[in-house]
C-alpha cells in the first residue's frame, strides 16, 4: 500500500462520522477520481481481510463502521505496513535507545544499519547523538561482544532515561480512547505494546480510581509500563539500601499487587519500594508538573556526577541512597525557589567551615538549577544540598579502608620491633613499612611514611612520634586511638577502585615506548599514577645524589698511581655492596682505552661508568678524591682530584643525579674544597650545600 | 620558533657523559626557544642514528669518522668540554641556523 493509501484508511479507521469526499480531495491536494481509486484499493484490501468495506453514504461521505477490537487490529496492521517506511534521523535515534533499554532480544548495530536502510556513516552519527543524549542522565552506551549494545549506569537513571526520551518523542500517551498516531508512537508500541498499557489502566481503574488527573494516570502508566519491562528484561536496581524505606499500605500500593499478580511476578522488595516510591511522585500533592519531576532526577544525577568529578569523593558508592535524598530535596527547592521563599540555613556557615570542598562544588553547580528554577539558588540552599553530601561522605569512609604508614624505632633488637610493629598491624590500620634503630633515624625520610612509633626516647620532629612500650597493653591502645585520631589528616585511602582504565593506559604506554625507557615515558607514567591517585615515592624512581651516595662509598685522601688504579679503588665499595659485578669494573677501564679520557666530564673530575648490561645490580654511585692528582690524558680537564664511580640501570632514573654532578662540574671553586676535605661530614655538607 | 631538530647525544656508555652534555645543551636550547627532541646513547647505537644533529667528545671523532654518517643529513658536533655552556653554544648555533631551527 503507498503511503497516501494508509493515511487515508487511518482517517476512516479513527473517524466515527462519515468523510465528505471534497475534504479528502482537499487534504491530499487530488482529484476526486484518485481518491476514488484509492478508496477502490482499500475496499479491496479490506475485504481481503474480511474486514467490512468503506460504504458511500448518499450526501454525508464516506464511512467505514468497524467493530473496536477490528479497528485495534487494523491499526497495528497498518504499523506493522508503516515500519516499512523510511525513518528520520530523531526517530531512528529514539527507536535505537528504545531498542538498547527495552528491546527484547540484543541489538546489534549492523542488524539496525539493515533495517533502517541508511549507511553505516549515518547510523554512526546517529550513535554519536545517541551517546550524548545518554550522556545527561550518567549512562554510557557500551558495545558488548554476543550481547550487542549494551546501556551502562544506575539502573534507576536509565528508567528515568527511558521515561523521559518517551515524553520527549512521543508526548502524552493515552491508553484510553483513540489517538492520533504519530510514527514514534508507533515505534514506542513495538517495545511497550499499546496492550500492556491497556492492561495497566484496567488494574488502575480498579485500584487507583480516586486518583482524577487524566494527564497524571496516563504518565504514571507509561512510567509502570517502564518499569514492568525493565524488570521482565531482569534489569534490576542494584540491590542497597533503599532510603525510601517506610511503603505504608496505600492505593499505590495495591495498584503495584494488582500488577504483580496479573503478571505473574514476584520483584524482590527493593523493587516494590522503588516503584511504589516513584508512583508516589506522581501524585499532584507534592509538585505542581511531572516536569519537575523529571528535570529534579535529572539535575541529582548531574549535580551528583559534578562533585564527585570536583571533590574526587566517590559519591557514585552510595549512589541509591544520596540520589534518592538529593531527588527529593531537590523537587522541593525547585518549588520553593519558583514560589520565592526563602529558608534560612542555621548551619551554613558551620558546613562552608566544614565541607567547603563540597560546598564550592555545589556553588559552581547552581547555574544548571537555576535554569530549572529561573530564580537564584541561595547560599542557605547550597548548604542544604551540603549536607545530602556530607552525610555519604561519612556512609562512604565507613566502606572505604584507610592506612596509617608508620616506621618503628626500636633499640631491643629485631624481634621486639617486628612484635610491636605486627601488633600495631594487627590492633590498628597501620602498615609498618621499617623498623629502625635510634641511630638511623635519618632513613625516616626516605621512607614513605606519615608516623613514629618509638620503644625508645628519640629527638625528631618532622613526623608526629608516639612513644610506646614494645608490648601492646590497654592503656597503650587508647594512646594509640588518641595519637591516630590527633594526626587524622595523615591516612591515606587504599585504592580499590576499578583500575581498568589505568590498565589500558599502560599497555597503551608499553605500546607507545616500543620496550624503549625514554624520559618522556618517565614523565607519562608519573601522569598517568598521578591521575589515578596513586603515589610514588620519587626519591625512589629518581633519586638524589644525597639518597643514593651512602657514606661507606665515600673516599678521601686515596693513594693512587694510574689512572686505572682510581677507577678500581673508587669502584671498591659499589663491588663489596654487591652493587656492581667485577665484570663492570673492567668494562669502565676498557672503555677508557677505546674511547679515550671523555670521563673526565669537568675541570678536575671524572665520572667513571660503564653500560648496564655490564653488570650493575643496582642503581649506586661512590666517589674517591685524590691525593695526589692523575693525568687521564684530557687536555682541557686534567689532572683528576675527584672520582665518581656511576652504575645505572637504566637511561633515565639517574636524572637527578646526574643534576647534582653537573652543579658541580660548573662549581670549580666547590670541587678545590671537596678535594682537600679530610671529614666525611663536612664532605658532605660541601657536597649537598 | 623554528623546526623541531632531533639532537643525540653520544658517549662510550650512552649514559653519563651523554647525559650531562645532554643537560648542559638543554639549558643553552631553552634560552634560544629551540624546540628539540634529545635523547643520549651509547656509540655503537648512535652509528645508525637518523637525528638532525649528533653531539659528542671530542675523543670519539676518530670512531666517528670510521662510521658512514651522512653529513649532509646529519651534523656532528665534537665538544673538548661536554659540560661546558659557551662550547656548546658556540658550535651548535650556527648548525641550528643552518638546519632552521632558530
Amino acid at each position: 500500500m503507498k503511503d497516501r493509501t494508509v493515511k487515508i484508511l487511518r482517517i476512516f479507521i479513527t473517524s466515527d462520522y462519515p468523510v465528505s469526499l471534497s475534504k479528502l480531495e482537499e487534504e491530499f491536494h487530488t482529484s476526486a477520481r484518485t481518491i476514488r481509486n484509492e478508496l477502490r484499493e482499500i475496499n479491496q484490501f479490506l475485504s481481503e481481510k474480511k474486514l467490512p468495506e468503506i460504504k458511500n453514504l448518499r450526501k454525508m461521505g464516506y464511512q467505514l463502521v468497524l467493530a473496536p477490537s477490528e479497528k485495534t487490529a487494523l491499526l497495528e496492521q497498518l504499523d506493522l505496513v508503516n515500519d516499512e517506511h523510511y525513518l528520520d534521523r530523531e526517530s531512528r535515534i529514539f527507536d535505537l535507545i528504545l531498542s538498547f533499554s527495552l528491546g527484547k532480544k540484543a541489538t546489534f548495530l549492523y542488524q539496525k544499519e539493515e533495517e533502517y536502510q541508511i549507511s553505516k556513516s549515518s547510523l554512526d552519527e546517529d550513535m554519536r547523538r545517541v551517546r550524548n543524549i545518554l550522556t545527561d542522565y550518567g549512562i554510557e552506551v557500551l558495545s558488548v561482544p554476543k550481547q550487542g549494545i549494551v546501556l551502562q549506569g544506575a539502573e534507576r537513571s536509565i528508567r528515568t532515561m527511558i521515561y523521559d526520551i518517551i515524553n520527549n518523542s512521543v508526548g502524552v500517551i493515552s491508553s484510553q480512547g483513540e489517538q492520533e498516531v504519530s510514527l514514534n508512537r508507533t515505534i514506542l508500541n513495538h517495545y511497550i505494546s499499546p496492550q500492556l498499557l491497556k492492561k495497566l489502566d484496567q488494574l488502575y481503574v480498579k485500584s487507583l480510581a480516586s486518583m482524577e488527573d487524566a494527564i497524571y494516570r496516563n504518565q504514571l502508566l507509561v512510567f509502570t509500563a517502564v518499569w514492568l519491562s525493565r524488570y521482565l528484561r531482569e534489569d534490576l536496581i542494584a540491590s542497597s539500601v533503599w532510603e525510601a524505606a517506610d511503603t505504608p499500605q496505600s492505593d499505590i500500593r495495591d495498584f503495584v499487587t494488582a500488577i504483580c499478580e496479573a503478571f505473574q511476578i514476584s520483584p524482590p522488595e527493593v523493587e516494590i519500594k522503588y516503584i511504589v516510591f516513584m508512583l508516589n511522585t506522581f501524585n499532584s500533592r507534592d509538585m505542581n508538573n511531572s516536569i519537575e519531576w523529571v528535570q529534579a532526577q535529572l539535575l541529582s544525577i548531574q549535580l551528583m556526577q559534578f562533585v564527585e568529578a570536583k571533590t574526587k569523593i566517590p559519591f557514585s558508592r552510595k549512589e541509591e541512597m544520596l540520589q534518592e535524598g538529593l531527588y527529593k530535596h531537590l523537587v522541593g527547592l525547585i518549588n520553593r525557589v519558583k514560589s520565592d521563599i526563602q529558608i534560612v540555613n542555621p548551619l551554613k556557615e558551620n558546613i562552608k567551615n566544614n565541607y567547603g570542598n563540597i560546598y564550592s562544588a555545589i556553588h559552581q553547580f547552581t547555574p544548571s538549577i537555576e535554569q530549572v528554577t529561573g530564580k537564584q539558588i541561595t547560599e542557605d540552599e547550597v548548604a542544604f544540598l551540603t549536607i545530602h553530601f556530607s552525610t555519604s561522605v561519612s556512609a562512604i569512609n565507613q566502606d572505604l579502608h584507610y592506612i596509617y604508614k608508620a616506621v618503628v624505632i626500636c633499640n631491643h633488637g629485631v624481634a621486639t620491633g617486628k612484635l610491636l610493629s605486627e601488633n600495631l598491624k594487627e590492633l590498628f590500620n597501620i602498615e609498618v613499612l621499617a623498623v629502625l634503630s635510634s641511630r638511623e633515624l635519618d632513613l625516616i625520610e626516605k621512607l614513605d611514611v606519615d608516623l613514629i612509633f618509638s620503644t625508645v626516647a628519640i629527638q625528631y620532629s618532622q613526623k608526629p612520634v608516639l612513644e610506646l612500650e614494645p608490648i601492646i597493653k590497654e592503656e597503650s591502645k587508647k594512646r594509640i586511638t588518641r595519637f591516630l585520631s590527633e594526626n587524622q589528616k595523615l591516612k591515606r585511602l587504599v585504592n580499590n577502585q576499578d583500575s581498568t582504565q589505568l590498565f589500558y593506559a599502560l599497555i597503551d604506554t608499553i605500546g607507545k615506548s616500543g620496550g624503549e625507557v625514554s624520559g618522556s615515558i618517565y614523565k607519562e607514567l608519573e601522569t598517568l599514577f598521578d591521575q589515578n591517585h596513586l603515589t610514588i615515592n620519587k626519591k625512589e624512581i629518581q633519586p638524589m645524589l644525597e639518597d643514593v651516595l651512602k657514606d661507606s662509598n665515600i673516599l678521601l685522601n686515596e693513594k693512587v698511581a694510574t689512572w686505572e688504579e682510581s677507577i678500581r679503588r673508587v669502584s671498591e665499595p659499589l663491588v663489596a655492596e654487591e652493587v656492581i659485578e667485577p665484570s663492570y669494573v673492567t668494562a669502565m677501564i676498557d672503555s677508557v682505552k677505546e674511547y679515550g679520557p671523555y670521563i673526565v666530564i669537568g675541570k678536575h673530575i671524572a665520572l667513571a661508568h660503564a653500560r648496564p648490561e655490564d653488570g650493575v645490580n643496582q642503581l649506586g654511585i661512590s666517589v674517591a678524591t685524590i691525593n695526589s692528582p692523575i693525568e687521564f690524558g684530557n687536555e682541557e680537564n686534567d689532572p683528576v682530584k675527584i672520582i665518581f664511580c656511576l652504575a645505572a640501570i637504566d637511561s633515565y632514573s639517574h636524572l637527578n643525579i646526574m643534576k647534582s654532578l653537573i652543579a658541580l662540574i660548573n662549581d670549580e671553586e666547590k670541587v678545590d674544597r671537596l678535594s682537600r676535605e679530610t671529614d666525611i661530614e663536612r664532605f658532605k655538607e660541601i657536597l649537598y650545600s | 620558533m623554528g623546526k623541531q631538530v632531533s639532537i643525540l647525544f653520544v658517549c662510550g656508555a650512552g649514559l653519563g657523559s651523554s647525559f650531562a652534555a645532554q643537560m648542559a645543551a638543554e639549558d643553552v636550547l631553552n634560552v634560544h626557544g629551540v624546540d628539540a627532541k634529545l635523547d643520549h646513547v651509547d656509540i655503537s647505537t648512535a652509528a645508525s642514528s637518523q637525528s638532525d644533529i649528533i653531539i659528542t667528545a671530542q675523543n670519539f671523532k676518530s670512531q666517528f669518522e670510521k662510521f658512514s654518517i651522512d653529513e649532509e643529513k646529519t651534523a656532528i658536533v665534537y665538544l673538548k668540554n661536554i659540560v661546558s655552556k659557551p662550547e656548546i653554544e658556540e658550535k651548535l648555533l650556527p648548525i641550528l641556523e643552518t638546519k632552521g631551527a632558530l
